[in-house]
């Protein structure tokens, strides 16, 4: 067989193993030295890449949202103080909102409480368990409301920074093939997966979204999300991750507005603890207690 | 071999370039801003702006004017004196002094200025008389009620003291204003406030009254509410204590309250808030009592107590909220039903003599509370045609009377804290109804009695 194809190389002008010329190495005719290095360069390059490849092999979408509710749950209590600057050219600028918000996954409470501006002050958000209350200072209020009302203005919500339950909230989105929709990609130097995945439940912000997500955290970078007509209605950017205890909570985070655009906001942490937080604390009448 | 090796790892480091698809990113990251440095941000007490020691003003400044046309001068029976004109600059000013562990102080300053001059009455004791030769007077010892207008008003709606022990019992002291009840509009349990909320502005700052609130915090489940009314209160037998006890069982919150005063009839209350399907929330007040303390005027002007019979008072209403056009919350749908078992059923405005409907409008009639079935509806939608153009449909009607005020109001905020807001209202039923007769008094003999068409207002406000 490897003379048939020897003969038909030699006559297309390959060289080949018959070719007489002098000894090489491993005492074969320098002609078969030639083949066997050209062989071996590309069994080499093929075995390169085939090593490469089980580092290059992605998980599975599921998998990958089960990792985001174990590097996202925090096992201590959190105290942070955040601040978020809103940019609105429709409304004349800037608006810097401050707030600080108390988490606790472990019975999912969460508050939140404006302290800046003033005309925003004591205006809050609570929820504990399944039931969630928005505070107005203005009329002493409280409202049951649903996961999607913004924080003073702003695109942030309390959604983007109360626990997040992915594996009850989302699934991994299908393409016309049933597969699974995961690729990998790079964000500047930054190797990351991008996946998508579409809401379990009616009562979310967004029905669906695209993620890129470091491979070897599984940290959110980047995501789009879309409305259920498949409409882009923003992106958002998280950074500066901080690791606790295995968790990872970002330290700075970007919402694009797509329907409005130039509308910007940036949620930056600028002082955090996860010390006990008192169970008082989540209550209505302590925020209450804070507003005017 | 060296080429080998080199040639391998060429390969090895490709190959995940060779798979993936480079995506430009953002310039938001670079390779360092992945992972916080250990211990970045990290701080003691990054809560502190919640305890520490502070003064805040706040408040709001408003400038609003206001035309009604009559009905007599839309169809051409007068002339444009019949239409009332006004306009009024208001502002709320409000001090918060805080001190640590929850203490603080708390004040709300209204100031309100007319150049036309503002009704107000005024209850005088006559001490003593001038010597005869002058007009008739009335003699020492009687009460007289003196209507004047007023350019500048002052008044102070709200000034207590907060204190709490361990976060667990709060205590808040002075002139205050309480959230009593679930209701949108109507809030049959809530005897406390002296001022109740306006159809035309719901969330509008009111008078408080003086009293002392106490609220027991057990558990997230269960809060106990008291308030000892002290308004007007000269001896104990005239204050009026309060009580609610709010329960939290799953996803419904209710509560049981009830009020009682020296010498009325007590009243008892339940209120209820909770999710129901379609994202639809649900809540509903009633008050019971047996025997009712407002009194009623008949239609020949005599008073009559209401005793001896169930007096029922109940208000419910859902809400909702809409995505529309991909934007969350851009549709709001507030409606609200209210039942007043006590109502009047006659049409007191027709069938009353110019002097009892005096006495009426001054002692027995409540705006929103006088027939027996009322109704509202609202729409709010938000970033109409434009970001910062807010549009409400709402209308308020009175069912038993078939009175009814509609109202379009666009508000427009082109820069953060400054709304400029116009209104058109219309008053819709027939003549001398509730929500159509524009009753003026003038003194205490004078009535005349007018009955609106249309009304606009405009006003610009500032927050600070």
């Amino acid at each position: 067989m490897i003379k048939k194809i020897s003969h038909a190389a030699h006559k297309a002008g390959i060289r080949t193993f018959y070719e007489k010329d002098a000894p090489g190495e491993n005492g074969f005719p320098r002609p078969v030295r030639e083949v066997y290095m050209t062989f071996k360069t590309i069994a080499l390059l093929i075995f390169g890449l085939a090593a490469a490849l089980p580092l290059a092999a992605t998980p599975s979408v599921q998998e990958i949202i089960d990792k985001i509710d174990q590097s996202y749950q925090i096992k201590s209590d959190i105290t942070a103080q955040v601040k978020i600057t809103t940019r609105d050219p429709d409304l004349g600028g800037t608006k810097i909102i401050e707030a600080v918000y108390y988490r606790r996954d472990s019975d999912d409470a969460f508050l939140i409480v404006m302290i800046a501006p003033d005309t925003d002050k004591g205006n809050g958000y609570l929820r504990v368990g399944d039931n969630s209350w928005f505070y107005l200072s203005k009329s002493r209020a409280f409202q049951h409301i649903g996961r999607g009302e913004k924080i003073g203005g702003s695109n942030v919500t309390a959604e983007d920074v109360e626990t997040r339950k992915f594996k009850e909230l989302y699934k991994p989105a299908l393409d016309k093939n049933g597969k699974e929709i995961i690729s990998e990609q790079m964000i500047g130097k930054i190797p990351v997966y991008k996946i998508e995945i579409t809401a379990k439940v009616v009562d979310v912000k967004y029905p669906r979204r695209i993620m890129w997500l470091t491979r070897d955290k599984y940290l959110v970078l980047k995501e789009e999300y879309y409305s259920l007509s498949g409409t882009l209605l923003g992106t958002g950017y998280s950074k500066n991750y901080k690791e606790v205890d295995g968790r990872y909570i970002p330290l700075v985070s970007k919402f694009e507005d797509a329907i409005e655009k130039d509308n910007v906001s940036i949620m930056e942490i600028t002082g955090i603890s996860f010390a006990k937080v008192d169970d008082f604390k989540f209550d209505k009448r302590y925020l209450e207690s804070l507003s005017k | 071999m060296k080429r080998l090796f080199i040639l391998f790892a060429i390969a090895f480091l490709i190959a995940p370039a060779l798979l993936a698809e480079d995506n430009s990113g953002d310039d938001f990251f670079n390779e360092d801003s992945v992972e916080a440095p250990s211990g970045a941000k990290t701080t003691a007490a990054p809560d502190e702006a919640l305890d520490k020691e502070s003064i805040t003003l706040s408040g709001e400044i408003q400038a609003l004017g206001s035309y009604t046309l009559t009905r007599d001068f839309v169809f051409g029976y007068t002339d444009m004196d019949d239409n009332a004109l006004s306009y009024v600059l208001s502002g709320d000013f409000l001090l918060d002094a805080r001190l640590r562990k929850g203490f603080r102080a708390f004040l709300d300053l209204s100031v309100g200025y007319s150049s036309t001059g503002m009704p107000m009455t005024h209850n005088y004791n006559v001490l003593m008389v001038v010597p005869p030769g002058g007009p008739p007077l009335p003699t020492p010892g009687t009460l007289m009620l003196v209507s004047e207008d007023q350019s500048l008003a002052i008044g102070l709606k709200e000034l207590f003291i907060d204190f709490n022990i361990a976060n667990a019992v709060y205590f808040r002291l002075g002139k205050q204003v309480l959230r009593w009840g679930t209701g949108y509009l109507w809030n049959p349990t809530d005897l406390i406030n002296i001022e109740k909320k306006s159809f035309l502005d719901i969330n509008a700052l009111r008078q408080g009254n003086f009293g002392l609130r106490v609220d027991f915090a057990f558990a997230r489940a269960f809060h106990l509410y008291t308030y000892v009314q002290l308004e007007g209160a000269e001896d104990f037998s005239q204050m009026a204590v309060a009580g609610k006890a709010e329960f939290l069982i799953g996803q419904v919150e209710t509560s049981l309250s009830a009020w009682w005063k020296g010498g009325k009839i007590p009243v008892f209350g339940w209120d209820i808030s909770a999710p129901l399907f379609l994202s639809i929330d649900f809540h509903a007040e009633a008050a019971v009592s047996w025997g009712d303390n407002f009194d009623k005027m008949a239609t020949d002007g005599s008073i009559s107590h209401i005793r001896d019979q169930l007096v029922a008072r109940i208000s419910a209403g859902l809400s909702r909220s809409f995505t529309v056009g991909d934007i969350d919350n851009r549709v709001i749908l507030n409606t609200e039903f209210y039942y007043n078992s006590s109502g009047y059923e006659e049409n007191m405005f027709d069938v009353l003599s110019s002097a009892n409907l005096i006495t009426f409008l001054s002692g027995y009639y409540r705006p929103n509370d006088y027939g027996k079935y009322y109704g509202l509806l609202s729409v709010t939608i938000n970033k109409f045609l434009v970001s910062q153009l807010t549009f409400t449909l709402s209308g308020i009607g009175n069912f038993s009377d078939m009175s009814f005020v509609a109202v379009g109001d666009f508000a427009y905020a082109p820069v953060y804290n400054f709304t400029i807001d116009f209104k058109i209202i219309s008053y819709i039923g027939l003549n001398n109804r509730e929500y159509t007769i524009a009753p003026t008094v003038d003194g205490m003999s004078s009535l005349s009695l007018k009955n609106n068409m249309f009304g606009a207002t405009l006003s610009c406000s500032v927050k600070f």
